[in-house]
């Protein structure tokens, strides 16, 4: 199972966790990315993010499919929010569910770092006194 | 053939709208596109370092050719983040 979405409003950890959830699964990790109060000496206030959110979704469903097809796991998650985000809440999530926990941490790892150099989500810090799209194409 | 094209982020915000339209001669390259719009839009000049294109949603490859009725999008660099 492959469940993704580009989305404005909060994100539940716990409603991923249920979807990931089967009884044949021995393990379940999530990780969840938290916008952080600061960023290259700077009071961060908060984050906005903006997506393509057609091409995300396409993107975010490739990133699920290859995590079946490489890793022996059974359930995948793939969220991201957009919209303004204050410090401390949940940007993305990401879930995986499998019968062991190796596989199970190792294409969580891997769809997270994906989705952070592939999908078309952008994210603008605003600090005390300025604000600034952060990129790094990879 | 007239196409248009989608920005997002900080090409969107420099160019102070969210798509441009251009007339460009068939057979235009994603890499002659990008020069393109270098030239004809000065908010753009000098923007496009590191700037993705993707065709129908999809990232496309500098020497793909683009259609007219392909979904043309510049993609900025993502929100990536330290590991």
């Amino acid at each position: 199972m492959i469940d993704v979405k580009i989305t404005k409003e909060p994100l539940v950890l716990e409603d991923a966790i249920n979807l990931i959830q089967s009884e044949e699964n021995g393990a379940e990790i999530s990780f969840s990315g938290v916008v952080r109060n600061n960023n290259l000496g700077r009071k961060v206030l908060f984050l906005e993010y903006e997506a393509y959110p057609d091409m995300a979704e396409k993107v975010l469903q490739k990133i699920g499919e290859d995590a079946c097809k490489d890793y022996d796991i059974s359930n995948i998650v793939l969220w991201h929010r957009t919209g303004h985000l204050e410090i401390s809440e949940v940007s993305m999530v990401i879930a995986v569910g499998a019968p062991h926990r190796a596989a199970a941490f190792e294409a969580c790892r891997d769809a997270v770092e994906k989705v952070k150099a592939l999908a078309p989500v952008w994210k603008r810090e605003v600090w005390e006194g300025g604000k600034e799209w952060i990129g790094q194409q990879v | 053939m007239n196409i248009s094209v989608r920005l997002f982020a900080s090409l969107k915000e420099k160019a102070g709208t969210s798509v441009i339209s251009l007339t460009v001669p068939t057979g235009t390259s994603v890499e002659q596109l990008l020069s393109i719009i270098q030239s004809e839009n000065m908010e753009l000049k000098g923007a496009t370092q590191g700037v993705l294109v993707a065709i129908n949603q999809e990232y496309a490859s500098s020497d793909t050719i683009i259609m007219e009725s392909d979904e043309l999008a510049l993609i900025p660099p993502v929100s990536g983040g330290q590991t």
